[in-house]
């Protein structure tokens, strides 16, 4: 039986064979066995822009309806984890966030959570120079971590948050001016993905189960942020920088 | 602005390791609170500084605000002989192309500007060019965690030699960074957004790997 740093090494491995944030969603996916996480979220925020929490994601494994819940109920705003990793640069688990926030509306996010079998978890805070932060979220039904799996999650969820990045910065361009960032959210990608595969808004919002218009949002925005014209550009840029395959 | 110098400049420049030693007591005893590491004389030199060391020395109007040191893994260095165990059992990579990297600081003023990113990407890059110039394999570092993110933020290769543990109540993970093509095109962009940046390399350079360079200027 390997030995979880053995394991975490592995893992690592796969993050640096990534051509696109789908390659590392799977790896997350095939390795949850060996640390008994049942899901997982990655995501950046920039608090001063007031994002919602769609727009913050990057990956997400979260069962749809949590993640719909969540964004409609704002939760962002009294989730006693997104509090906790604003002042710790270590990871923790979900219930020490719970324990140090107390009582109040945090409370509700937890609870809501169990009804997604989300019961316990693991954050990895991350603290940007740029004055951003973004955070890997492990969760799961029965999540008991001894210290050595705690350090190798902490490991992983390190090269995760790097292969992303590198993954979705805009290529350096000295000719232009200085460019938007081009970190696309996980919803933006998904459309993308849908729209080179052929499929129409409408087509997209069914399969979503998301308004029509909601998917053209989408992928304006995303169109916008690659600096591209139309919706064959953006998705030719797309798989041009390995955003999507 | 950026120097590498070799660890005999205690006798062959001895202002500079005496301001370079007086620094490093203000960063690291002083502000960081490494008590062990306090002398009487307020220089922090220890038993694996020597003349077989390097030190990279950033200065601005004749003041260090940043500074790092490289220590030869074919001696005693930290992760041999100070806290081997964060290794938990695996090998470290160690010979005369390898050295170990420690005493990263920045000046508390270079780092509460707004230009502080602009500026430890340009300190990273000044190691990285440091590194090419000594034609080096690679730097054994032990650090903390959220560091690793930062490197390869700036294009280092770092490989974990083993898992995030605890030493004197910091996290703590050994790593050994390599430098690429792509670490040395973002050291010289790094450069290129910090105005006058460049490493001078010194002709002589005493106890390193190589010996007999002509003085040139890295930018």
């Amino acid at each position: 039986m390997r030995d979880i740093s053995q394991i975490a090494f592995a893992l690592l491995d796969r993050f640096r064979a990534a051509h696109c944030l789908s390659d590392i969603h799977k790896a997350l996916q095939s390795y949850a066995i060996h640390f008994g996480y049942d899901s997982f979220i990655l995501g950046t925020i920039l608090w001063s822009r007031n994002q919602t929490f769609q727009e913050c994601i990057k990956i997400s494994d979260w069962p749809e309806e949590w993640q719909q819940r969540y964004q409609a109920q704002g939760y962002m705003r009294v989730d006693p984890v997104l509090r906790h990793m604003k002042g710790v640069v270590d990871p923790f688990l979900w219930h020490e966030a719970a324990q140090a926030a107390g009582s109040g509306d945090g409370g509700v996010v937890m609870n809501e959570a169990r009804a997604f079998r989300l019961n316990e978890g693991f954050c990895v805070p991350f603290h940007q120079n740029d004055g951003s932060e973004a955070a890997i979220s492990f969760g799961g039904e029965h999540m008991r971590l001894s210290p050595d799996e705690q350090a190798a999650l902490h490991l992983v969820a390190i090269y995760a948050m790097s292969a992303v990045r590198t993954l979705t910065r805009p290529p350096p361009d000295i000719d232009r001016g200085p460019t938007p960032s081009a970190s696309l959210t996980a919803r933006e990608v998904e459309c993308l993905k849908w729209s080179s595969a052929g499929k129409t808004a409408w087509e997209i919002s069914v399969i979503l189960s998301i308004s029509r218009r909601t998917v053209e949002q989408y992928l304006t925005s995303a169109a916008n942020k690659l600096q591209t014209v139309g919706r064959v550009h953006c998705v030719a840029e797309a798989i041009r920088r390995g955003i999507i395959a | 602005m950026f120097k590498l110098v070799s660890g005999n400049i205690d006798s062959t420049d001895p202002s500079l390791a005496d301001r370079i030693y007086s620094f490093r007591h203000a960063f690291f005893v002083e502000r960081m609170g490494w008590e062990a590491c306090r002398k009487p004389d307020h220089r922090e030199r220890d038993a694996f500084d020597g003349p077989d060391s390097f030190h990279v020395v950033g200065e601005q109007h004749s003041e260090i605000v940043a500074y790092a040191r490289f220590l030869p893994t074919i001696r005693p260095h930290l992760l041999t002989h100070l806290y081997p165990e964060i290794l938990q059992g695996a090998q470290a990579p160690s010979g005369p192309r390898i050295y170990e990297w420690t005493r990263q600081a920045i000046a508390p003023k270079r780092q509460e500007t707004t230009q502080r990113d602009a500026f430890v990407k340009a300190v990273s890059g000044a190691i990285a060019l440091a590194v090419a110039a000594l034609d080096l394999e690679g730097l054994l570092i032990q650090f903390h965690p959220a560091m690793v993110a930062r490197l390869i933020e700036t294009d280092w290769d770092v490989e974990p030699l083993a898992l995030p543990s605890m030493y004197l109540g910091e996290s703590i993970i050994p790593v050994f960074a390599r430098v690429t093509e792509q670490t040395l095109k973002t050291a010289r962009t790094a450069f290129a957004a910090w105005p006058g940046s460049k490493l001078d390399v010194p002709e002589d350079l005493g106890g390193g790997p190589k010996t007999g360079w002509p003085e040139r200027v890295v930018q």
